[in-house]
This record gives structure tokens, sequence and C-alpha cells, in this order.
């Protein structure tokens, strides 16, 4: 569905007027992303993980390498248009995103643009405001929702627009815990009820133990990749690339280490008080 | 130190049914690392405004070191020096050309001579660990996690005796966010100061802050240690927070029978905790 190849992004870097230097961000860099897949890009700051993030709706534009979503080449300008509709992007700052004067109206923005007829508009806009549980809240302005509920329209709006793939940058960063395990559950529920392919990049661990697949960025390169119980096995990689390794995970990690019989890795509270308690009753 | 007796505050001074603080007491001392949590709009930021006089009570009294900071006498310059204020994003607000120039703004202000301000700027950004070296550097060009301690240094020159950060991890990756806690750990037992901040992960509360203070609906609900805040599930539902995942983890043991003496809100504790009680069951 998607499919990079030997990307590599350089970023000008203007020291004055004349004087300029290339940072480059992605060095290299291949990647598959599969229909329906739920894809996490982990990596520290600094890593390259938002300028990829860019490459993927045609945001940013190679400077050598291919990007291709649906065959489509994101370097060709008469792609632009499909490439948008198929994929969405939601940001980290909610408040940078929403434009609308109430909910409904923000959801159905989109699809005003490309001109669907009304009572089209209005009944997927209620569909999608349900899907992301803000039916409630179709009259309220954004200005009286919290940083979460922001959150959940802007990844409504995205995926109002038929949008098949949803890219989101660091979507909890700004909220509360409770908003962000709300986020990250919508994210799972458009992935396994509406089959979107969700690309999250992020630096909460905790939000990715649940993914189909991890990629781990360093340096503009992918260091890593697979299942979760794949990446979480192999701590020390994570700890060389600055990345958050999960407390459960950790603690795992170290009373396994200890000599106690646990799975490794223990990827859950649930499945460590499990495992423990088995081990007490043994 | 620095202590609020009933503040309360709103924007619109009539009516007070819009209240954003609502009878807020409290004291702040030297060696306190105090974490504010509580959802978004549950009046952290408005409370820490009022802390250095960036806002007013609109009832209430705050005092500084005993002496009333709304009184008509009392010099809020004073307040402005010991209260350090550090926002959200701090690196947003660096504008001078040189490293040094932009941590050299606060103490000229405070009527410092260029020289002596160069000397303190000099310390402090050693301090915080950035090299000498980077100086003279645009601070645009420096990384996030530098940006961040220009940020709090151009606070420390000031002299403060509190310094209040609004979220100060935010956007860090798990890296350069321990090395900013471990300087507020710095600042608080080589400077002898207070340090309070406002966070949304109860993670770096639980690992950081001695003391918890939690926010709802503009109240004061609760002002505990780490260990004392996170075993009250009633307070922290209410308030829609979470307990770190160690924490929930230990509970859930403790109901499933496992004889832990407490829970445990860091990774460390736990791993000490549950290797005694497993080491014993295992010994028998």
């Amino acid at each position: 569905m998607i499919r990079i190849e030997e990307l590599v992004h350089k970023y000008t870097i203007w020291n004055d007027q004349k004087e300029q230097s290339k940072k480059i961000a992605i060095d290299g860099l291949s990647l598959n992303i599969k229909q329906g897949e739920f894809l996490a890009i982990l990596g520290s700051n600094g890593s390259g993980k938002s300028t990829l993030a860019k490459h993927l709706n045609a945001l940013l534009l190679p400077s050598e390498g291919t990007v291709k979503v649906d065959d489509l080449d994101t370097s060709k300008e008469d792609n632009l248009t499909e490439i948008r509709n198929k994929v969405g992007m939601v940001f980290q700052n909610p408040d940078n995103q929403i434009i609308g004067t109430n909910v409904e109206e923000d959801v159905a923005f989109g699809l005003e643009n490309k001109n669907m007829p009304s009572d089209y508009i209005q009944k997927r806009v209620a569909e999608c405001i349900n899907t992301v549980g803000m039916s409630d809240f179709s009259k309220t302005s954004p200005t009286r929702l919290s940083g979460g509920q922001k959150q959940r329209v802007a990844i409504a709006g995205a995926f109002a627009d038929d949008s098949q793939i949803m890219v989101l940058d660091e979507p909890t960063s700004m909220l509360d815990p409770r908003s962000r395990s709300e986020i990250i559950g919508v994210l799972h529920k458009l992935n396994t009820e509406n089959g979107m392919t969700i690309i999250l990049i992020t630096h909460n661990t905790d939000e990715v133990v649940a993914a189909d697949r991890i990629v781990l960025m360093n340096n503009g390169k992918i260091v890593g990749k697979g299942s979760p119980s794949e990446v979480f096995a192999n701590l020390e990689l994570l700890r060389e690339i600055h990345v958050e390794i999960p407390q459960i995970i950790e603690l795992g990690e170290r009373l396994r280490k200890s000599g106690l019989p646990l799975s490794n890795p223990v990827l859950n509270e649930r499945q460590l008080v499990n495992e423990l308690t088995g081990i007490w009753e043994e | 130190m620095l202590k609020g007796v009933n503040i309360s505050f709103s924007y619109d001074k009539k009516s007070a049914s819009e209240n954003i603080l609502n009878d807020v007491s409290f004291e702040i001392n030297v060696g306190d690392f105090i974490g504010i949590i509580g959802t978004s709009g549950s009046g952290k930021t408005t409370l820490i405004k009022h802390f250095n006089g960036l806002l007013r009570a609109s009832s209430g009294e705050l005092y500084l070191n005993d002496k009333n900071v709304y009184d008509k006498n009392f010099d809020l310059f004073k307040l402005r020096k010991e209260v350090g204020l550090v926002f959200q994003y701090p690196e947003n607000q660096l504008f001078k050309k040189t490293v040094i120039e932009d941590t050299m703004f606060g103490p000229i202000n405070l009527g410092m001579s260029e020289e002596e301000a160069r000397t303190v700027a000099e310390r402090e950004l050693k301090f915080v660990g950035i090299d000498e070296v980077l100086f003279t550097a645009n601070p645009m060009e420096l990384s996030g996690g530098q940006k961040r301690s220009v940020a709090i240094a151009g606070v420390l020159a000031m002299s403060p005796k509190i310094i209040v950060l609004d979220e100060p991890a935010a956007g860090l990756d798990f890296y350069t966010k321990s090395r900013i806690f471990d300087l507020l750990k710095r600042i608080i037992t080589i400077k002898k100061m207070a340090v309070v901040f406002v966070s949304h992960n109860m993670e770096d509360v639980a690992n950081y802050a001695n003391q918890v203070w939690i926010m709802k609906q503009g109240t004061l609900i609760s002002k505990e240690s780490v260990q004392t805040t996170f075993s009250r599930d009633d307070i922290i539902d209410l308030a829609g927070m979470d307990v770190p995942e160690v924490t929930k983890l230990t509970k859930d043991l403790i109901s499933a029978g496992i004889p832990l003496k407490s829970i445990s809100t860091t990774v460390d504790e736990a791993e000490k905790n549950l290797s005694e009680v497993f080491k014993k069951n295992r010994g028998h």
C-alpha cells in the first residue's frame, strides 16, 4: 500500500543569507506498509520520524528515492489530490487543526471542499462523530472541548474524508492520561472495525505495545523492526537509541533476570499479574 | 516561604460562579519538589501564574516570607525575583542572538551591570550543563533539550528561591526528559530551592516529586506524598487521573493475594518489594 524505497531527505540550513548547509534527516530508508496494518514508529527527538510522516502524504518530497502510495508516486504533482485523499494526517497540537465553529462543521469541512452532496455529508459526519465517541458534542464549539476531545474531532475529520490511511504524529503528547488512552482506543477501533491503516508516530512507548508492527528509527535510519514481542525482547537496542521502556516491560525484565520464570517480554500489566500469580501459587 | 490562603480567581470579577480557582490554600518551602496534576482546564496553569504575581487573586491572600504580597506597600518586584516561572515550550521564548545574551537578559532587567550579568549567566549555563563553546551559539541551533536548559538557566540567573515549570518534559524524549528532571533535582539539593512542576505524566510525578497536588475544577483537592496520593483510588478517580502502571500492577497483585506490604510507585520500588516476597515464598 505504501512503498518507500531508499528515501533520503535533506533539509537546508541557512546560516545567514548566503551561506547554507544541508542536514540529512532521512538517510536511505526503505519500508513497506501493508493495508490494514497498525504500524508504530518509535524514535527519540531528531530521529527523523516526523520528517518521515510528512513524506507519507507528500507534505515533503524526497531529495532522493521514492515514496509511493498505492503505486502513486508522491513526487508527481498530478497525483497530489489523490494521495492526500487517501492519507489523512493528525498532528500533535489539536488547536492548530480545528477550524469549524462546532464539531459537526469541523468534521464536514473536508467533505464540503470535495463538493459532496449535503445529505451524504450529514450522514457521513454523524457516523464519524459517533465512531470517535463524540455524538453528545456534535453542536458544541471546539473551544469548549478538552484537548483529548479536540484530538478525537481531528481524527473524525480525517476519517470522514474516506482516508484509508491515517498518519498521526505524536497525537497524545499534549493530553492527560485518560485522554491519551481514549485516543489510542479510537485508533484501534478504526483499525479493527473499519480496516483503516494506522501509522502512529510517538515516543510514548506504552502506546505501541498493541500495534501489529513497530519500526525503530535512529539518525534517519530504521534500526529495528518487528512485532511488539520481538522488539521488546531486545531492550538493549531501545536503551541505545534513547527510547523509553514501558514500566511493566522493564520490571518484567528485571524480575526475570533475578530468577523468576517470566516470559520475555511481558508486554502488559494483565500478563504480568497472571504470570506472577501463577508463579506464586506453584 | 510562599503561602497562599483561600485564593480564588475569576476573570470576571463580578461573578463568583465563573471562578477558575476556588479557595486554594498551599505552602511552598525550600526542599519541596511538588508535582501538580489534574485534567486540562482544572486550573493548574492559572494557579501557578499566581505564584509570581502574573495573576492577582480575586480574593484570598498570598504571603512571601510572611509579608502579604497583596499589601499596597509590597513591592511585586521582590516576588518576581524570588519566584521564577518557566512556561510550556520555553524554547519558543528564547529571542536573543546568542545563548549568553539570552541568559543575561533577566539579570540585566533586575538592574545588574553587564559584567555582573555575564558572570551570573556563565555560572548558570554551566550549572545546567551547557558547554562553554555553545555560549556564543545562536539558541536556534541547539537541540530541544539544550534549548530548554538555556531557558531554565535564564530563570536561575535571577537567583530565585522557587522555580515553577509548566510541563517541563512536554515533547522531550525519554533521555532528554531524565536529564531535565535530574537538573531539577540538583536545583533543590545544590541551590537549596523549591521546584514546582505541572505534569500530565503520572510516572514522572511518581519518579521525581516528593509531594503531589491534585487540581479538580479549580480546587486543590489533595496535597499528599506520592505514596499516599497514588494509593487513594477515590481521589485519583475523582480527578480523572491515572496511577503509574507499576502502581496498578502492585494493587492488582495485592488483591490477588500476594502479600506485598504496600503499593509501589516506581519500577525500582516494585522490583525490590516483589523480589523480597517472591524470595521468601520460593525459599519454602
